[in-house]
């Protein structure tokens, strides 16, 4: 119990020193106090995560009680279940390579103990969002990660630019928080508890008319993709790569971003108490797979297409999770968090060789120059197309088939998971060939020392390639199961919480093996057509450059979100310039102005009885005083 | 067929009357002063008056009080106007209004 | 009891302080600093032993023929307030210490006033007092925005005494309304708040008290539609004068509907609360999006306060008990958060001149007061963790719940409208303080010159104001058990009568495995 409340205090520790004191350490000592904190963190969750194995049973820490008043009370309090465990390993384990990887990244940057504080803060408040035991406390760590990912989005705040991207990504989760806290008050109002465990409960026990439950799971699904960058809250994360590389890999692919999957899989009862809710996660999943995987076909600047393409396997993860496969959607997450991190970080490795350079139109051959670099991210980019028996393939596949499959499942869905396939494969080697293959493009000023990462970047580089590979087999989908007699031990791990996903009866088992042929000829399609057209012959130089057209244009402008959302932001300015303003004067003007000019009239006036005739006061006087006194006489 | 009593404030009514006409109208000031004094006598008039109906001192008495309270205030009016003469020249109550506004 | 003696010493200390301190000569603001640093000696002592069921009562005789007693009493709404106000002088002063307003003796000596005459506003339990101290408050404050403020001072004063005082003018009457009222049923004059909140008025006398006193709170707040004055004093004053101002002066309006207006009318409150929610929804929103678009910094966190203080409002009318607590955390936290806003705007003016306007990355160009100023944005756009987040979470969660059981009961949907609409203040409030911290903190500043970073005694002004803000984030269960049985009795004025009842909808939480899954 100890233990899991030491758990979050750990990164904070390290934040407090590097933040605090920090520019006056030497860099050595930075680095120690990054790393080993958020080590001693995964070694921690290691051994809770045996002795939850080992008991059975939640672990939990009551901190202190945080409010309580008639009608409210709630704890601070910490829940480590399987849930949580999966969850933790993922931050603390991918976290502690991140960090180990920027100590190379980062080595020339000024504000590097600037930069580990945030990370370390960006853990702790991660940490609590996955240990919160009640949706307050996995709002301070909801919140918190917003507040870091802003920090270290806008890192380099000398530049106007990044720090107009920061701004927008925290607004805009900002929007996706508030649906969350009016989701919050409506579960509180219908369940009187704010509790994890208590509000599953309710749900499962008493669930309340299908209206609220469907509105309180609408407005969770809104938050979750504003944290998650789902339509219609997505426009954030392009923008968040200006923020440094390792920052993308860590909080913009593997975890901050995959905190919606988890509020989703945390909050399942009510999700599975609202069938029409979770239609529109599978299909709001689906779509932004779909519609993210098109951005990432047009898209140059190598991280962009990595943020589309997390956006698009988030999209996949929602869709499980919308089909009633929480736990393929957690473990797609996990896989996820492998290979995509990987694959930043190799983009990282690329952009660091050439200092700073992320347009892919101006790379090419990087694979004779950054050999390691090179393997790592086709292993990572093989994975995320899916291909057997690299992880990635077996947690799509299942969400696939979950597709096709599942009670809300259809083959529409299928096929705009189908299809975002096709296209992933197709975007991620397009990026792969323009970045490594053919004749380098590369400008002379960024071609000198080009070469493979230190030591601190490629080991990291390593052992992600190495999860992606492997990190498959810890959970295969039923057909293969069945066929090698093996068992799940992720989903075995994760059933006491989110239970089995079913299938309609009606499907036979066989479609399964179909599916996944499909979708593994699906990938070496796309693998192929970006042959075609970026690989075998070396593109010309004009075509790249030149602005598309149509359709085209269309998806690199982003569908048009962002000129919508600009065009709302500028009527809301145009608003408080102009309309506001005029009020404003108005008020001004009514209320100070207005009574002050009327008392200077009304001064004026009287005043003209003042004639500085001694004899008129007289003649005042006596008037007044035969009123006096009439009135004297008249009431008698 | 009116009495005595009814006569003499009668008379004092219209001294008055006339004193405070006077006050008001005059533009010179020595003859609002002046106009005072009469509006003064008609009130010593009235209270004589009224000692002489009740067959009591008590009004006669007022007589002293009040041509004492009349002869320090006379000479401060004096004083008064002197100085005002001295200073502007003239004594016309038209021309000085300072107080205006 | 011990702490009696606590509040008379307070008391003495503030005003004997401002009286003496002139005296001082060149130790004046030495002297006026220790009696600051005392006061908050013990109104932190006051605070840490506080017990709602013993109240720390000070009384000093009065006129008993008259009804006046001066009587002061600490209670659960005026807790926040006493540390708030104790904490805030002091600040204030070590910030402008090294300025040439710090310096004389006047500034010391009319802060002491300033809060001699807070203190007995908040503290007193006697109407005429409160009504005396509550308009005394206005000539030192007026003083310092006319000696020591900036263009436009001179109208920027005389707009804030007068609208102000105008307000004044009817709580007058519903003072002196009430004091006939207690002599017509009690048989003595009586202004003690105890007793007036026991007399029974009618709804027409009831309905003009409320209003009266009513009026009087939302041009103190102020509320939207009687903010006008707020710009233009917000603006021609000093820093540290609009840190007072808006730190604790519009406090004495919202202490004014909870402390007056809902105990002493309190049907006429239930009846005015829509109208009230309403302004003070308009008040939220107005306020933000004003402030997205402002370029002067002093006047976006003018109306960025102007915008919070609605949430008091809303949490004070929606008569739950988590809203009520909500509207105490947020006195508290938006008297430190933007007090500690205007200081670090007036830190930031104190090293610029009149070119401050134009001043922007000051997180390269004065490291520690960048980061400072970054905290309070943080804390002033409610980030969980800080008080901002505590205050507007109960207060939006009261609105919410009590607005939804009427709605569901039939009963009119405006509070949760209400509701639903404050929430959106969230968003703005991010949006402009983000704005502002572009503007001022973020940017290229490479070709510029380095400024003075915060000195130490800068740095320990501030940090109390930090730590509040932490306390009261992290962990507000201490304080709400202290201000529970006040806000109970508030609440008892308009009971709920469909409220969910938390103890029959929620299950005993289990936390055995497989508690999850539907059985």
């Amino acid at each position: 119990m100890d233990r899991l409340a030491l758990l979050p205090a750990l990164p904070l520790l390290g934040f407090l020193v590097n933040g605090l004191f920090g520019a006056r350490l030497p860099r050595a000592v930075v680095s120690l106090v990054a790393c080993t904190l958020p080590a001693a963190a995964f070694v921690l969750v290691c051994l809770l995560f045996l002795d939850l194995r080992a008991s059975g049973a939640p672990i939990t820490a009551e901190l202190w009680t945080w409010a309580a008043t008639a009608g409210f009370r709630l704890d601070f309090a910490l829940y480590f279940d399987p849930l949580a465990a999966v969850m933790c390993l993922v931050i603390t384990g991918i976290g502690t390579l991140i960090h180990v990887y920027s100590i190379g990244y980062m080595r020339d940057d000024p504000g590097y103990a600037r930069y580990f504080a945030y990370l370390n803060l960006f853990l702790f408040f991660m940490l609590l969002l996955a240990l919160g035991r009640n949706l307050v406390v996995l709002f301070f760590g909801w919140e918190g990660v917003g507040l870091a990912s802003y920090l270290l989005i806008g890192f380099w705040f000398e530049d106007r630019a990044k720090t107009a991207a920061s701004l927008k990504a925290f607004v805009v989760n900002r929007v996706g928080d508030t649906a969350f806290l009016l989701a919050a008050f409506l579960i509180q109002a219908t369940a009187g508890t704010l509790d994890f465990a208590s509000v599953n409960g309710f749900f499962a026990t008493t669930p309340p008319a299908a209206g609220t439950a469907t509105l309180i799971a609408l407005l969770l699904l809104l938050g979750a993709c504003g944290k998650s960058a789902q339509i219609p809250l997505h426009v954030w994360l392009p923008d968040a790569m200006a923020g440094p590389t390792p920052v993308s890999a860590l909080i913009h692919a593997a975890t901050m971003v995959t905190a919606g999957v988890y509020l989703l899989s945390r909050m399942h009862v009510v999700f599975e108490a609202a069938p029409d809710a979770m239609l529109v996660v599978a299909w709001l999943g689906g779509i932004t797979a779909f519609v993210g995987a098109t951005m990432g076909v047009t898209a140059w600047n190598l991280k962009k297409v990595l943020a589309y393409s997390t956006m698009s396997q988030i999209g996949l993860m929602f869709m499980a999770c919308g089909l009633g496969a929480f736990s393929v959607g957690m473990f797609h997450l996990t896989t996820h968090a492998f290979f995509k991190a990987c694959l930043f970080l190799g983009a990282g490795a690329v952009l660091h060789a050439l200092h700073g350079e992320e347009d892919m139109r101006r790379m090419g051959g990087l694979a004779r120059r950054l050999p390691f670099t090179f393997a790592a991210f086709l292993a990572a980019a093989l994975a995320l197309c899916g291909l057997p028996p690299l992880a990635g393939f077996f947690s799509k596949d299942e969400i696939l088939w979950m597709a096709w499959a599942a009670p809300q499942g259809s083959p529409f869905l299928w096929l705009l998971g189908a299809a975002t396939s096709l296209l992933t494969a197709f975007y991620v080697f397009r990026a792969v060939f323009l970045t490594f293959f053919g004749r380098s493009r590369i400008d002379a000023a960024h071609a000198q020392h080009l070469h493979d990462p230190p030591p601190s970047m490629s080991v990291v580089l390593g052992v992600l390639a190495f999860g992606s590979v492997v990190g498959g087999f810890l959970a295969m989908p039923a057909a293969w199961r069945e066929l090698l007699g093996v068992g799940a031990p992720f989903y075995a791990f994760l059933e006491p919480v989110l239970g089995q996903p079913t299938t309609r009866p009606d499907v036979p088992h066989a479609a399964e093996w179909w599916l996944m042929l499909v979708a593994v000829v699906l990938a070496l399609l796309g693998i192929a057509a970006a042959w075609r057209r970026y690989g075998a012959q070396a593109p010309a130089e004009a075509d790249l450059f030149r602005p598309g057209s149509g359709a085209r244009a269309l998806v690199a402008r982003g569908y048009y979100f962002d000129a919508v959302y600009a065009a709302v932001v500028r009527l809301v300015d145009g608003v408080s310039r102009t309309v506001l303003d005029a009020a404003e004067r108005t008020f001004a003007a009514g209320s100070i102005d207005a009574p002050a000019d009327g008392a200077r009239a009304a001064s004026r006036w009287f005043g003209r009885l003042q004639t500085g005739s001694v004899q008129a006061y007289l003649i005042y006087a006596l008037v007044g005083l035969v009123a006096v006194l009439g009135w004297g006489a008249v009431r008698g | 067929m009116t009495d005595t009593y009814s006569l003499l404030v009668a008379l004092a009514a219209v001294l008055f009357a006339v004193g405070l006409l006077g006050v008001m109208a005059r533009r010179n000031l020595l003859a609002v002063v002046m106009s005072l004094e009469v509006m003064v006598n008609a009130v010593v008039l009235a209270f004589v008056a009224g000692a002489w109906h009740t067959r009591t001192l008590d009004g006669a008495a007022m007589t002293f009080f009040i041509y004492v309270a009349v002869t320090c205030e006379i000479a401060l009016a004096m004083a008064l106007l002197v100085l005002l003469a001295r200073r502007r020249g003239s004594l016309d109550l038209a021309a000085i209004e300072e107080l205006k506004g | 009891m011990a702490e009696s003696g606590h509040l008379a010493a307070i008391l003495a200390l503030a005003l004997g302080g401002a009286l003496l301190v002139p005296f001082f000569g060149r130790w004046a603001r030495v002297a006026a600093l220790l009696a600051m640093l005392a006061i908050l000696a013990l109104a932190c002592r006051i605070c840490l032993d506080f017990a709602p069921a013993a109240p720390p009562t000070f009384d000093g005789g009065g006129f008993d023929s008259l009804g006046i007693r001066l009587r002061f009493a600490v209670d659960g709404f005026n807790l926040y307030l006493l540390l708030l106000t104790a904490l805030l002088a002091p600040v204030v002063l070590a910030c402008t210490w090294a300025t040439a307003e710090g310096r004389g003796r006047l500034f010391a000596s009319l802060l002491l006033a300033l809060e001699a005459a807070l203190l007995a506003t908040f503290l007193a339990q006697d109407l005429v007092v409160l009504f005396v101290a509550w308009e005394a408050v206005l000539i030192p404050m007026t003083l310092m925005i006319l000696v020591f403020g900036g263009e436009g001072r001179r109208g920027a004063a005389v707009t804030f005494f007068v609208y102000t005082m105008a307000g004044s003018v009817l709580f007058l009457a519903a003072v002196i309304v009430l004091g006939a009222e207690s002599r017509a049923q009690t048989g003595r004059w009586s202004f003690d708040l105890a007793v007036l909140q026991g007399l029974q008025l009618g709804p027409g006398r009831q309905s003009f008290v409320f209003w009266a006193i009513a009026l009087a709170c939302a041009i103190k707040s102020p509320l939207v539609p009687f903010h006008a004055w707020l710009p233009r004093a917000y603006g021609a004053a000093s820093p540290a004068g609009t840190a007072l101002m808006a730190g604790v002066l519009s406090k004495m309006g919202a202490y004014g509907f909870l402390r007056l207006a809902i105990p002493l009318a309190p049907d006429a409150a239930t009846a005015a609360a829509p109208v009230m929610v309403a302004l003070a929804v308009t008040s939220i929103l107005y306020g933000a999006v004003l402030a997205l678009t402002q370029r002067d910094l002093k006047r976006l966190v003018a109306y960025a306060s102007l915008s919070h203080m609605g949430y008091i409002v809303l949490g004070a009318f929606g008569f739950t008990a988590v809203g009520v607590q909500g509207a105490l955390f947020q006195m508290l936290s938006h008297g430190v958060i933007v007090a500690g806003l205007f200081l670090v705007l007036g830190l930031a003016e104190q090293r610029c001149g009149t070119a401050w306007l134009q001043l922007d990355g000051l997180a390269t160009r004065a490291p520690r007061l960048g980061a400072v100023t970054m905290l309070f944005v943080l804390a002033s756009l409610a980030l969980p963790l800080t008080s901002a987040f505590t205050a507007e979470f109960l207060v939006l969660l009261g609105a919410f719940t009590r607005g939804l059981a009427s709605w569901r009961a039939a009963a009119g949907s405006g509070l949760l409208l209400a509701a639903i609409l404050a929430s959106l203040g969230v968003v703005l409030g991010a949006a402009y303080m983000l704005r502002l911290a572009r503007a001022l903190v973020f940017g290229d500043a490479r070709g510029q010159a380095r400024l003075p970073d915060l000195s130490a005694r800068e740095l320990a002004a501030l940090a109390p104001l930090v730590l509040v803000i932490l306390a009261v984030g992290v962990r507000p269960a201490p304080w709400m058990a202290k201000v529970e049985p006040a806000v109970a009795a508030l609440v008892r004025i308009a009971p709920q009568s469909a409220s969910p009842d938390p103890a029959r909808a929620a299950p005993p939480p289990v936390t055995v495995a497989g508690a999850d899954r539907a059985r």
